[in-house]
């Protein structure tokens, strides 16, 4: 029985967009790859055939085509380092002064860690996926995205640390 | 995980584009979303093979036109004379019934 893509989309569309959001710090290419991603599966649905996690596997083609999306652009690391650059709003906008202050400054500390790193702490904060998990998604070995994460996470405690501390 | 890592993880994304959802499944022809065929038009009888319309197209062009050129090229019929018109059996007929029609009527 062919998968309810609508339904696919409303379950994942979501983290995927979050996941594309901070990976590509760039609104246009998160959408792009976005719809990439859907209309290829609308094509060819039997991809899915068979998979066991489908938020695992979307997340493994999101990756894949924003990667390959940049090398069509330029060489990976230095166009989504200069996309990272660019001020991007990756959050929905928060009730409180403090909580403003704070996703602004998680917005910018985020875009200060290499996109290797992001996308490792992207999975496992927001998608609380295991280092396993996140090995496969992104092609990579268990223990480099264990150290990626750490990595990553050391330098947003440096960079939000005064702020954390002051909203405590 | 730690209560900075748990603070992290409390900060909400924003949402996909509300357009994208209806620019990938508005129109498309997808499991879940039947479109419905519409009823045929006359182009759609006439476009399936239009190399063979287009063909039939071309054949009575060249007929039309032979028969023109054939008709140029002919010598122009005789004029009927008067005598003939009056003595051809079409128009005897017709005054025959013309004549039969009157006597009719005054009868009735």
């Amino acid at each position: 029985m062919p998968p309810d893509l609508r339904q696919l989309y409303d379950e994942h569309a979501p983290a995927l967009f979050a996941f594309l959001l901070n990976f590509t710090r760039r609104e246009a290419d998160a959408r792009d790859v976005l719809q990439d991603l859907f209309l290829k599966l609308i094509a060819r649905p039997e991809h899915l055939a068979g998979v066991q996690s489908a938020r695992a596997f979307l997340l493994r083609l999101a990756h894949r085509l924003a990667i390959d999306a940049h090398r069509r652009r330029a060489t990976q690391e230095a166009a989504i380092e200069r996309a990272a650059a660019e001020s991007v709003a990756l959050f929905l906008p928060a009730t409180s002064p403090d909580e403003t202050a704070f996703r602004a400054a998680l917005t910018e500390a985020l875009a200060e860690l290499p996109a290797d790193q992001r996308a490792v702490v992207h999975l496992k904060l927001w998608e609380q996926m295991t280092f396993a998990e996140i090995a496969d998604a992104l092609d990579i070995p268990a223990n480099t995205a264990a150290s990626r994460y750490r990595y990553g996470l050391d330098k947003l405690q440096a960079l939000l640390r005064p702020l954390y501390e002051e909203l405590r | 995980m730690n209560d900075f890592e748990r603070k992290l993880r409390l900060q909400a994304f924003r949402p996909p584009p509300p357009d994208l959802r209806d620019a990938l499944f508005g129109r498309a022809e997808i499991p879940g979303n039947v479109i419905q065929p519409s009823p045929g038009t006359w182009r759609d009888w006439f476009w399936p093979s239009p190399q063979a319309w287009a063909g039939l197209a071309a054949i009575w062009i060249v007929f039309a036109v032979l028969v023109v050129g054939d008709r140029d090229n002919s010598p122009p019929p005789p004029a009927l004379s008067a005598t003939q018109i009056s003595a051809s059996p079409t128009l005897l007929s017709y005054h025959s019934h013309h004549d039969l029609d009157h006597v009719l009527e005054l009868a009735n």
